[in-house]
């Protein structure tokens, strides 16, 4: 342990004066932690006289690489390069390479949409988050910085894109607050929302002095209010109280007793409500800290030290002393007494989900709750994690690239399953299925090649678009902003028009259907469809109409609806990484089938197998992308003349392996034509060897 | 306490639910071929008054409004009634909240349960506890209701059709648990596109289809032989693929497609996504599917509660109310529980975003059709439907209710692989012979 920590400590006394992420550490000090971590586990292994799994082959280790580095299979060129390298350290070399190149960003992101939630098409905030949290994890942004971020985030999303993680969970604070402690600090306290945790020692009041901490959340776009006033007040020079100030007192309550004064005040009243709802939708991507707004305990709080209604002062969960707080720096208190090196949880949560990462199972093995899950068998491997994490000051591309360093990484899978309950002595990594993001993209690098680098710009750009508009929206006039009101309330007079008619029909649907009439049962559903296609392509045709005639109506146009307008992919779906689509993928899609996260609650994606994902492997039109020919492994199949040239292609494809030579005896009849060649690759595709990864 | 989300590489239901096997060495099938040869279970299942051969399982997601649905309380103050009124029914008595029109004239054949309590006020947990009988736990996944409904009494197991279907249901689904993946559900993602991927790709010859099946046994000899005993996860894609391809050649495949139903069955549904589930779980019930569970995602009205009402109940009206004609109509009532389930209720008490937020201390749920006693209200709620004041029912005692309604013995013990005694009703759950038939 000491060594691991003169290591680090010794790179950390180097004057450093960029931060860390920005370059990369020297391989020597990365192996040196490696060899630490790889020493305390033997050493603990040792006493137990348990002996660790042998060394894995190369194609294991490329294979497996590949998938938990960069999350999809190698193409086969990267495969033969791999296996018929001579070099003694090829694997650090793959290692390192494979760390730095953009695959590597794309496995962790899909890690973060899971663990966070991501809903990329939640109002405008989901979109400014994924682009935030995509960029956070390209320029390895520190975890602490990032967590910091969006925890103290406040504001409107156009500044503050962070804020994401917030409005991610709208107007559900509570359970907003234990979504965070899960996430960031490995606790479970949702209990303790209702009624004292069974278990733990959290109790109510606990959690509500730790909720309190965003007791003044309003959930307002308070600017929106200050540019109408403004705008109201250049407009109208004669408006009543602008040279308030400059009246005696006397003046001012004459002034104030005038009629022509009320009528005045109250037109001005008018005119903010009625430009009020140009902003309507940004109140739903900001948020605003209220000083005066306190958490108050709910109407049936049943226990002896509080009582409802009471409005409660924040205190923290555990750890150091609360004092006295400021309502103004309440939430920044919170971001910091989460995200800080020194709150116990923190760092040991984050470094056992990474551990989990790379090696599949949890080093403390609940990964969402530390504290319910059975102590770790090696709590001395546990400590000298989170000082890794802490030397290598929460860069986690250096800690991850410590953990694929290690011996362990290349040791066999262990043959058994962990067990909950029973010890796992990490003799090497878990045997694993392939997540849905990783056999969606293996099966894309077979039909396109290395795409890693590709990216789906319509997200960012339809980002930028957004945040255009908003600036146009803030430096509008007051002239412009009653055109663009114009504008809003044209479009919304079509929309309840709209809502009346349909409802109108629905109504009489309804009586016809309880009539048993079919015959108007049917005829009024056509008048629905009608009725629908028509709006549609009416609003499209004005859209157009009043861009041309009125570019300012288009300029702010993103900035006026309640959700985002997102372009299509800028590629075909079979040339991006899962990681480039929105978050997450409906019910029924590939990934959402194959156990993707549905971003309901943290860390909920599973490779479960069921029958839907069998039946995909055998019939699925994705098992096309083996026959279809402009895909690059059906034109690569087709070249190759000997069916011992096939064989190793599509072992090298799908198996990152060249095949055996009892492999070659049971299969080389197969490939002597190039259909039979698909057959077997077919095959494959549902073959559990090629589903998991040792 | 909420330790079984689903972990990102390793799925935690596979392995909390099996992984012990391999340290017993006991094989699945072996344990569940010994349950029942159990003569006390078998007598149970025989002499059972259980009438309920299929259940249509209704969930709403998010927690369902208890107070503007099934629980009414027309003489509570402004701020805690809202502005839902109520609504007489087709039976003396009963009211319920006014978007349920139709379901109204169907409250003869419903019992509603007004006295719902339990203490698991997070989302997650409290869908965990609604479907399983017991509290989330690190060392463990318990199977949820479908699947032991099909544990208990195998028959299903035997026909090409899964005997457990769900649609449109989350990940946080429990699923089989820590039960063998036969009696795991087979996960509907869009009702609209049933059962995708049924059918031979057209390009491929039946001798080439053949081939390669035969080929992926011969290809996964030395990874089986390796690793099969000790993972579970690789037991589990065997079986799956097995039924997979038993269910290309069942005869009943049509079950899943809707497309076969007239233009006046599915407009008196309604085109909502979650009418065509229920639609489809009409027709999966109708082909022999035991336990179809459809789930109407939504109902977490924070905020703007009552435009989400009028969005959605009137939904939740039409499909449920549409579902008992029919089924009523095709004499199927008198054999399939229809059961409509949600985590919690809300709070009665309106908040200034006009939301009501999670409410575990008193809720509301229905049951109707075979093995129940139509027209019956059990438990009650005081004047602002905040506290239980008669008849309290948990979780378990409403799925040991289940159990009996289905002819299951509720209180029959299975050992989960590391040995622990669980039970379809829970630990204490009793069924509510008063709703009984």
């Amino acid at each position: 342990m000491k060594a691991l920590l003169l290591t680090l400590f010794s790179f950390l006394l180097l004057p450093t004066t960029s931060p860390i992420s920005a370059k990369t550490l020297p391989l020597e000090i990365i192996l040196n932690s490696a060899r630490e971590l790889d020493a305390a586990l033997i050493t603990a292994q040792k006493k137990q006289s348990i002996e660790p799994k042998p060394l894995i082959d190369d194609a294991t280790f490329l294979r497996r690489s590949f998938l938990n580095i960069i999350g999809r299979l190698p193409t086969h060129q990267e495969a033969r390069s791999f296996l018929e390298n001579q070099e003694l350290d090829k694997r650090r070399h793959l290692i390192d390479s494979l760390i730095t190149s953009p695959g590597f960003d794309s496995r962790l992101f899909n890690f973060w949409t899971d663990l966070l939630r991501l809903k990329t098409k939640l109002d405008h905030h989901g979109l400014a988050w994924h682009v935030w949290l995509r960029k956070a994890v390209e320029q390895n942004m520190p975890y602490d910085e990032m967590v910091y971020q969006m925890l103290s985030a406040t504001g409107h999303i156009s500044e503050n894109p962070a804020l994401g993680y917030y409005l991610r969970d709208r107007g559900m604070l509570l359970d907003n607050v234990s979504n965070t402690v899960q996430i960031f600090l490995g606790q479970q306290i949702g209990c303790a929302q209702c009624h004292d945790h069974p278990f733990d020692d959290t109790t109510q009041m606990e959690y509500y002095q730790l909720a309190a901490f965003l007791g003044g959340s309003e959930y307002r776009f308070k600017e929106g209010r200050e540019k109408i006033l403004q705008s109201i007040a250049t407009s109208n020079k004669q408006q009543p109280g602008k040279h308030l100030a400059k009246l005696s007192p006397r003046e001012r309550r004459a002034l104030r007793k005038k009629e022509s004064f009320k009528r005045a005040q109250k037109l001005k009243k008018a005119e903010i409500r009625n430009l009020g709802s140009i902003f309507r939708f940004h109140n739903r991507n900001a948020l605003a800290d209220s000083p005066q707004k306190k958490l108050k305990l709910p109407s049936d709080y049943a226990y002896e030290d509080g009582q409802a209604g009471q409005a409660i002062l924040p205190n923290f969960l555990f750890g150091e002393e609360t004092g006295e707080i400021p309502p103004a720096q309440r939430r920044d208190s919170f971001a910091r007494w989460i995200s800080s090196p020194s709150n116990p949880y923190f760092t040991k949560t984050i470094s056992n989900r990474l551990w989990k990462y790379v090696f599949g199972y949890g080093l403390i093995p609940d990964t969402e709750d530390l504290s319910n899950s059975a102590e770790t068998h090696y709590p001395e491997l546990a400590t000298l994690l989170e000082q890794a994490m802490q030397a290598v000051k929460y860069d986690l591309k250096e800690f991850l690239r410590i953990l694929y360093h290690t011996q362990l990484f290349q040791r066999e899978v262990t043959l058994a399953e962990p067990s909950p309950g029973f010890a796992f002595h990490f003799t090497g990594p878990v045997l694993r299925r392939l997540n849905a993001q990783e056999i969606r993209d293996s099966f894309i690098t077979l039909a396109s090649g290395n795409i890693d680098s590709q990216r789906n710009h319509s997200l960012e750009e339809a980002w930028e678009k957004y945040r255009n508009s908003f600036t146009q929206l803030m430096t509008a006039d007051s002239e412009q902003l009653k055109e663009i009101k114009q504008t809003i309330d044209r479009t919304e007079a079509q929309r309840r028009n709209f809502q009346k008619q349909r409802s109108l029909l629905r109504k009489q649907l309804r009586i016809a259907q309880d009539a048993k009439k079919m015959i108007e049962v049917r005829r009024l559903n056509a008048q629905l469809r009608k009725l629908r296609k028509n709006r549609d392509k009416k609003s499209r045709q004005e859209t157009n109409e009043k861009a041309e005639k009125d570019p300012l109506i288009a300029r702010v146009r993103p900035a006026l609806g309640r959700n985002a307008q997102i372009a299509a992919p800028t590629h075909p779906p079979t040339q991006l990484r899962s990681s480039e689509l929105p978050a997450p993928q409906r019910g029924g899609s590939f990934i959402s089938e194959f156990g993707g996260s549905d971003a309901e609650a943290p860390s909920s994606a599973h490779t479960q197998a069921t029958v839907p994902q069998a039946l995909r492997l055998l019939n699925g039109n994705e098992t096309d992308l083996l026959t279809r020919r402009k895909n690059s492994f059906a034109q690569n199949l087709k070249t190759l003349q000997s069916p011992a040239e096939r064989l190793d292609f599509l072992f090298l494809s799908l198996y990152s392996a060249f095949p055996t030579a009892a492999e070659k005896a049971a299969f080389l009849p197969e490939v002597s034509k190039p259909e039979s060649a698909a057959t077997l690759a077919r095959a494959i595709l549902t073959s559990n060897r090629f589903l998991f990864v040792q | 306490m909420n330790p079984l989300h689903q972990l990102d590489e390793t799925s935690r239901r596979d392995f909390l639910s099996t992984t012990a096997q391999s340290a017993f060495g006991v094989t699945l099938g072996g344990a569940s071929a010994s349950w029942f040869s159990s003569a006390e279970a078998a007598e149970a299942i025989a002499q059972s008054k259980g009438k309920a051969k299929n259940v249509i399982y209704l969930y709403m997601a998010g927690g369902m409004t208890h107070i503007d649905t099934f629980d009414p309380k027309p003489q509570a103050p402004s701020e805690i009634r809202g502005p839902i009124k109520s609504i007489s029914t087709n039976v003396d008595g009963i009211q319920l909240g006014e978007h349920l029109q139709r379901t109204a004239k169907h409250a003869d054949k419903m019992a509603i349960i007004r006295s719902m309590n339990s203490t698991q006020g997070a989302h997650a947990q409290g869908n965990y506890h609604i479907h399983t009988s017991y509290t989330q736990r690190a060392s463990i996944t318990h199977p949820s209701l479908g699947s032991w409904a099909n544990k208990l009494d195998p028959q299903r197991l035997k026909g090409t059709l899964p005997p457990f279907v769900t649609v449109h249901s989350g990940n946080a689904h429990p699923g089989a648990g820590f039960f063998d993946p036969q009696v795991a559900p087979l996960p509907i993602g869009d009702a609209e596109k049933g059962l995708q991927n049924s059918q031979r790709r057209r390009n491929l010859s039946e001798a080439a289809f053949n081939r390669q099946i035969a080929l992926r046994t011969q290809l996964d000899e030395g990874f089986n032989a390796k690793f099969r005993k000790g993972q579970r996860s690789i037991r589990a894609y065997d079986e799956m693929f097995h039924s997979a391809l038993a269910l290309m050649k069942s005869k009943d495949l049509e079950a899943f497609d809707l497309s076969q139903e007239s233009p006046d069955t599915l407009a008196a549904y309604g085109s909502a996504k979650f009418s065509k589930g229920v639609l489809l779980a009409r027709r999966l019930v109708e082909h022999g599917v035991r336990f179809v569970e459809v789930q109407f995602s939504g109902f977490d009205w924070h905020a703007d509660a009552f435009t989400k009402a009028n969005e959605m109940l009137p939904v939740l009206d039409q499909a449920y109310a549409a579902l008992l004609s029919d089924l009523e109509q095709r004499g199927l009532l008198e054999s399939t529980l229809i059961v409509i389930a949600t985590e919690f209720g809300r709070t009665p008490q309106i908040d200034q975003d006009s939301g009501r937020n999670h409410f575990p201390k008193a809720f509301s749920f229905a049951l109707a059709g075979a093995g129940i006693k139509g027209g019956s209200v059990y438990g009650e709620t005081d004047d602002t439907a905040s506290n239980v004041i008669s008849e309290k029912t948990s979780a378990a005692d409403f799925n040991a209710t289940i159990a009996a309604a289905m002819g299951l013995p509720h209180d029959q013990v299975l050992y989960s692989p590391n040995k622990r005694p669980f039970k379809m009703g829970g630990k204490t759950g009793k069924p509510i012979t008063e709703i009984l038939a």
